[in-house]
């Protein structure tokens, strides 16, 4: 197998465990009916951002994105690597977070909520502290246990669709381009595609590979929101949290020996969830160590995982998350546009000065 | 020294994780928790009145035992009904919720937000209007019942009692009704019989979580129908002959013709003959039958127009024509002006082992 297998890999996963809960809350949120559309251009967005993005890395010599952005200088790489890291922190907060709330709205509804977040935080800290090799190729075992399982739970979903719930096929007024739910719906974009800055030493990828995989999720996109819609309608799907899950719960296999699907479809996302989370942290570590190499990655992992679950068991509502999803849509903003705005920036001005490189080496 | 280190720390975080895993904190025995299979439910003056029955393990096989306490709301019946209880009650198997026909005139789209909200309430379980008191009907059905199966919920089961003239309409359709615009459901009517323990006596029509009418099991078998539900098994009886269905397809279209809305639908039927009488033809017998179907069609039809209820979802072939604002005041607008043209096209699959006239 081929090392870019694992990257493509990750990439599916990760995606695939954040797009079923709260995006399609969002996309039925922010348009009352042609919900292709709005979830078509944020993934026009995406793939667009992402191909500059890993454009630029290429173009700067396959490096990794921070001694990319050390050549501009400390202070200047400090000051544009900053929001990734308090964005990554946050990513941390809400994804423990709202995922152990929907674990125990789902199926562990009187085991204490800090207990579901320990369990979904400690694994990831443990991973996340055996570094990035062990947590491409997990990823990889996980999948071969859990993909098949998705992917037949996937398909049995479209059992009670109603085709005709499809239709009005445009929306008349575009207003999703003003609501602040498509805007959140971003979340599912933005918090993966940065680690192909970070895993380019380890492991390496072709960019045709990776658009590849990213068109393979259009899919998931469109039915994860689609599903629900088609099912109940769009006047009845709003009213639900996690309307995907909703939908799960519904449906009746009478051949299968469990009766709930939707506990093994949410164990399946959950593992890809916490690889994302392990990852996420990794690079975090990666971040403040190559910044300040004085610090030991062992304890600034411990430190960052106690500040980051602290802040998850100071989250006392699902209201609050909302708070904190509203709160750092401009980071994310910055993250999708300006990260790889600038990556393919210094990356093109790299490939200019030949001496460059030699320059980014020594430091 | 390292690998030992290495091991301890892999047995501290394997010990938390089993130590975690193990979930002390909220387990119950099986035998601690009471499951029921069905929940009714009645409104009495102040809040409702909830039945639970449960099944109680026994020596030699399991009794059933009917409990209910009233409250203001759903949850604090079901409360005092745990706390009086020796074992705490679960509602995760529940497959049958049975309404009292009081409560589904007065509205049921508060029960149903309930229904959909309660994390361990399955919204696949059964929705059932009562025709009689609750009480009664526990009581007449406990007597007659063999305590080893469940009746109610056998009764509604594909692969046992079930027949093509019930209706099945889950708790999540009701509620999906409740807000929909273009679509109602009906739910099958019951109560306790003379002869057989429960009796079928045809479907509510309920509309945004309201029961607004009544139909009889032939018109719920259209329902059926209508509703990709194939009417296998289900024997037609006519003037002079009877047969058996054996397939049904119907296919739809419509269109606004000017500002009326239109719909031609066409009802494929697949039948067995059974009996004949007076030298009947294939002939007469198709005929015969397809204006059969269309009469009760046409009656049903005009019923639930009357009473504002999509129970065909016929709106939903207008989502391509109505814009969606129109398509809101659906059920007061539009549907009360849709011209439907109804066909029967039958055919006969085999007549046994006797030889038929075609003509």
């Amino acid at each position: 197998m081929s090392r870019s297998v694992h990257v493509l890999l990750f990439y599916f996963v990760a995606h695939l465990g954040l797009i079923f809960f709260i995006y399609p809350e969002d996309i039925i949120a922010c348009a009352e009916e042609g919900h292709w559309v709005p979830i078509l251009v944020g993934f026009a967005v995406h793939v667009f951002f992402l191909w500059l993005f890993v454009k630029g890395l290429s173009l700067g010599g396959n490096r990794d994105m921070v001694s990319l952005y050390l050549g501009l200088g400390k202070a200047p790489a400090v000051l544009l690597l900053l929001p990734v890291f308090v964005y990554y922190a946050m990513v941390d907060v809400i994804t423990v977070r709202a995922y152990s709330e929907i674990v125990s709205i789902v199926f562990l509804e009187k085991t204490p909520l800090w207990a579901v977040m320990a369990l979904l935080f400690l694994i990831p800290v443990w991973l996340a502290n055996v570094g990035i090799r062990p947590i491409f190729y997990a990823t990889a075992l996980v999948a071969i246990v859990c993909l098949p399982l998705f992917l037949f739970i996937f398909a049995a979903s479209f059992q009670s669709v109603d085709w005709r719930y499809f239709f009005p096929l445009f929306d008349r007024h575009y207003d999703f381009l003003w609501d602040s739910s498509f805007y959140k719906s971003f979340f599912a974009f933005a918090g993966v595609f940065l680690f192909l800055g970070f895993v380019q030493p380890y492991f390496t990828f072709r960019i045709r590979g990776l658009m590849w995989a990213s068109v393979l999720l259009v899919p998931f996109f469109l039915f994860s929101v689609y599903i629900p819609v088609l099912t109940f309608g769009e006047a009845t799907a709003s009213n639900f949290h996690y309307p995907f899950v909703v939908t799960l719960d519904t449906l009746q296999i009478n051949w299968l020996m469990f009766e709930r699907v939707t506990v093994f479809f949410l164990m399946s996302l959950l593992t890809f969830v916490m690889l994302l989370v392990a990852l996420v942290l990794w690079q975090s570590v990666e971040l403040a160590v190559r910044f300040f190499p004085r610090m030991n990655r062992g304890w600034t992992l411990l430190v960052l995982s106690a500040i980051v679950f602290g802040c998850c068991l100071r989250i006392r509502s699902w209201h609050d998350i909302e708070l904190l999803f509203m709160w750092n849509t401009w980071i994310r903003a910055y993250i999708m546009l300006v990260v790889p705005a600038t990556v393919y920036w210094i990356g093109r001005r790299a490939k200019k000065e030949p001496d460059y490189e030699s320059i980014s080496t020594n430091s | 020294m390292r690998v030992y280190l290495r091991i301890l720390k892999l047995a501290a975080a394997l010990g938390l994780t089993v130590a975690a895993g193990t979930g002390c904190w909220d387990y119950k025995d099986i035998n601690h928790r009471s499951l029921p299979v069905v929940l009714g439910l009645q409104t009495e003056e102040e809040g409702y009145r909830v039945f639970l029955k449960l099944p109680e393990p026994k020596e030699e096989g399991t009794d059933v035992k009917v409990v209910s306490a009233a409250g203001h709301t759903i949850t604090k019946a079901i409360d005092q009904m745990a706390m009086n209880l020796e074992s705490e009650v679960d509602l995760l198997h529940l497959k049958i919720i049975l309404v009292h026909v009081n409560l589904a005139q007065m509205g049921m789209g508060d029960v149903f937000e309930f229904f959909m909200r309660a994390r361990d309430i399955s919204p696949k379980a059964l929705v059932v209007i009562c025709d009689e008191e609750l009480d009664p009907f526990f009581r007449k059905i406990g007597q007659r019942a063999d305590p080893n199966v469940s009746n109610l919920f056998d009764f509604f089961e594909k692969n046992a009692g079930w027949s093509p003239q019930i209706a099945l309409s889950r708790v999540w359709q009701v509620y999906r009704s409740v807000h929909s615009y273009t679509r109602d459901v009906v739910v099958p009517i019951i109560r306790s019989g003379s002869r057989t323990t429960i009796e079928h006596v045809g479907s509510a029509v309920i509309r945004n979580g309201r029961m607004v009418g009544r139909i009889s099991p032939d018109e719920t078998l259209l329902f059926n129908v209508f509703n990709g539900e194939n009417g296998q098994g289900k024997i037609e009886v006519m003037k002079n002959a009877s047969v058996m269905i054996s397939g049904t397809r119907v296919t739809r279209r419509g269109w606004m013709d000017g500002g009326t809305p239109r719909l031609d639908a066409t009802l494929n039927l697949s039948v067995d003959l059974i009996e004949l009488k007076e030298e009947m033809t294939e002939d007469q017998v198709m005929r015969q039958l397809s204006e059969q179907f269309k009469s009760r069609f046409d009656r049903l039809f005009e019923q639930v127009r009357k009473e504002k209820a999509d129970i065909f979802a016929f709106g939903q072939d207008f989502r391509r024509c109505i814009p969606r604002e129109r398509l809101r005041d659906w059920r007061e607008e539009d549907y009360g002006r849709l011209k439907v043209e109804f066909r029967t096209r039958v055919a006969i699959e085999n007549d046994g082992y006797i030889k038929t006239k075609q003509k």
